[in-house]
């Protein structure tokens, strides 16, 4: 509340950011609702979410291109209301890298410093220090038409990061690039954030780059926060059925719940289960409602029905209908009393699955998740993803 | 490639040589010998250039028309660039009805606009002074610059500017250095084209001189009235040549596609 007074010291490092309850409005339209987030300084955060979910817009909003509807946004403990883009410790990476095509490699680096005015030999070091950074080593003197996707890509890091900024932001900079060439990249950019410790923000539509590069993603949609953790808390703990089916891979078995005690037992179409009122936790089920439970693929064990079931252990009856060997892993996709479902587990430990064959699917009662349905909104997002 | 029928291919030529026969013309009068203007000359003489570069008169024109053709050219290409930059960026929605106010001097006979522009330059008693003529000359030529540089723009990547503004640019200098570069071409097809323009513009420009000023094509004009005589073929030689010079460089620096075709943008 006193931010002014007492000079943030949570932090020791700079390149923090709060956001308090930001919203962002076109007319009726409210792209972002009420968001707060806090970005701890040298951190790799990701904002994650389908396209029209805000994501780009809350960088925007960081960046001062556009200015929240209502709420603030803090740098360093300094309120950005009223300061623009030019006097942000920012940089920024855009979708489309937004090179100057009438200057060289080198000359597009040294912009930023020609115009804070560094004297010539400084601004050569720097500018050779970068390039070396971002792995350009002779290519100053390129145009930027000469350049490759992924030359360009570093150009565009090199340029943002000589200044210096506390902060990068990065608007989807990987996305014009092959798989190959952006595997290359993540790693790069993870490297050199940690080189750096400089905040770099990430906007991505791709879990999977998301997974892979941050420290901590936000998931977003409908502009609005659906979960804030390390990509191993979302994957293992979404906080919702929208969370759960955007990160990683999902098994959805709909159902109603039956009953409510010391167990809460559901019926789905592929047999009822009973788990342990912990899978439901954020949610405050009673019987009659309709759930969704969701189960990864690598929790659902294979095994013979003949078998006794493992204490712990919750199984239904099913029918394997196509294995699909992927090196060390395979996919098994089963189908329980005409509900599709994907197992996914080491080859090795699998016995031959001929299609057809019966088979018992076993998960432990609390590696499952059961969450409410998806609300008509935040449904719409998976239409584009299919 | 489809093959020309014979008839086609005279018809053709009939009309590349019908087209610049006037320039021709002009041309071999200007070096008659007599008191005419007279196509093919009688007799051959170099006279009539000596008397438009000793007449005072001539000299005065053609130097008005110049420096009132590059105040022109630069002015409204300032005010087209701005224009539309500041509308694309901050009011792309008005940008339609921009566009119909900036290109309704095409909708107006000149005549009219000559009436308009005396009524409108007398009430501010500018009527004969260089004011009058360049401010109607800024309406007769903004669609002619208006046009090359907001096509030019308009394929410039907004985040060009946002780019240098993270990195500290002010919007004026992020202008300079990154988007008037890229729309260098543009600038200068507008530059030439509205000089050229403002250099030829006659109609318009007659209700505006006075004792104290007048421009080339209306001292040019004034003169036949009186007096038939050949310098004024030398004269139109020489400002034809000015304009062909306008022409080379903007070919050279743009390239005259623009003219004859649709922008694909």
């Amino acid at each position: 509340m006193n931010d002014k007074m007492t000079p943030p010291t949570r932090d020791a490092a700079v390149g923090s950011i709060h956001i308090e309850n930001v919203s962002k409005s076109y007319g009726d339209a409210e792209v972002l609702s009420s968001v707060s987030l806090d970005i701890p300084a040298g951190s790799f955060l990701t904002l994650l979410g389908p396209s029209g979910c805000g994501k780009t817009t809350l960088l925007r909003l960081i960046a001062g291109f556009i200015s929240p509807t209502r709420g603030t946004i803090r740098i360093d403990g300094r309120d950005m209301t009223q300061v623009p883009t030019q006097k942000r410790p920012i940089g920024m990476v855009f979708q489309n890298l937004a090179l100057f095509p009438h200057f060289s490699v080198s000359e597009n680096i040294a912009y930023g410093l020609k115009l804070r005015k560094t004297d010539a030999a400084e601004m050569q070091r720097r500018v050779s220090k970068f390039i070396q950074l971002v792995g350009l080593d002779g290519l100053g003197d390129r145009r930027i038409a000469q350049l490759s996707g992924g030359q360009k890509q570093r150009v565009a890091l090199a340029r943002s990061l000589v200044l210096e900024p506390s902060i990068l932001l990065l608007d989807e900079p990987l996305s014009a690039l092959d798989l190959q060439l952006r595997k290359q990249l993540q790693f790069a950019l993870k490297d050199i954030q940690k080189q750096l410790r400089t905040t770099f923000v990430f906007v991505t539509h791709d879990q999977e780059e998301a997974t892979m590069i941050s420290d901590r993603i936000v998931v977003m949609s409908n502009g609005h926060v659906q979960q804030v953790g390390t990509p191993q808390d979302i994957y293992s703990d979404p906080q919702n059925l929208f969370v759960s089916k955007f990160i990683g891979e999902v098994n959805e078995l709909p159902g109603k719940v039956l009953s409510v005690g010391q167990n809460l037992a559901v019926e789905t179409g592929a047999g009822s289960f009973e788990l342990p009122t912990s899978v439901a936790r954020r949610l405050d089920p009673v019987a009659g409602d309709k759930v969704t439970i969701c189960l990864r693929p690598e929790k659902i064990a294979i095994a013979d029905p003949a078998a006794p079931v493992a204490p712990g252990m919750v199984s239904a009856d099913a029918r394997v209908v196509d294995t699909l060997v992927i090196g060390p892993l395979t996919r098994v996709t089963l189908e329980a009393q005409g509900t599709r479902m994907t197992s996914v587990q080491m080859t090795d430990a699998l016995g031959p699955l001929p299609s057809g064959a019966s088979v018992r699917i076993a998960f432990a009662a609390d590696a499952a998740r059961v969450f409410a349905p998806l609300t008509a909104d935040l449904a719409t997002a998976f239409g584009d993803q299919a | 490639m489809r093959k020309m029928t014979p008839t086609m291919k005279m018809l053709g030529i009939a009309l590349l040589l019908f087209l610049p026969a006037p320039i021709f013309i002009v041309f071999g009068a200007s070096f008659n010998g007599s008191g005419y203007i007279q196509f093919p000359p009688e007799s051959w003489s170099l006279r009539w250039y000596v008397e438009a570069f000793t007449d005072p008169r001539w000299g005065r024109a053609v130097l008005t028309s110049l420096w009132i053709a590059a105040v022109v050219a630069v002015l409204i290409t300032a005010i087209s660039f701005l224009a539309a930059y500041f509308t694309l960026r901050y009011a792309p929605k008005i940008s339609g009805w921009l566009e119909l106010a900036i290109f309704s001097p095409l909708f107006f006979p000149h005549a009219s606009m000559g009436v308009a522009a005396v009524a409108l330059m007398a009430s501010m008693g500018v009527v004969g002074t260089p004011i009058a003529i360049i401010l109607a000359h800024l309406m007769v030529t903004i669609p002619f610059s208006y046009r090359p540089i907001h096509v030019a723009l308009k394929s410039v990547d907004p985040d060009l500017i946002r780019a240098a503004e993270v990195m500290g640019a002010s919007e004026l200098r992020a202008l300079w250095d990154i988007i008037l570069p890229i729309c260098r071409s543009g600038i200068l097809t507008s530059l030439l084209f509205t000089g050229i323009i403002s250099f030829d513009e006659v109609t318009v420009t007659m209700f505006l001189i006075g004792p104290e000023i007048t421009t080339l094509p209306v001292q040019i004009f004034t003169f036949i009235q009186d007096d038939a005589s050949p310098v004024l073929a030398a004269i139109s030689t020489l400002s034809v040549i000015i304009t062909f010079i306008a022409i080379l460089l903007l070919e050279r620096v743009a390239g005259l596609s623009f003219f004859v075709q649709r922008q694909s943008s």
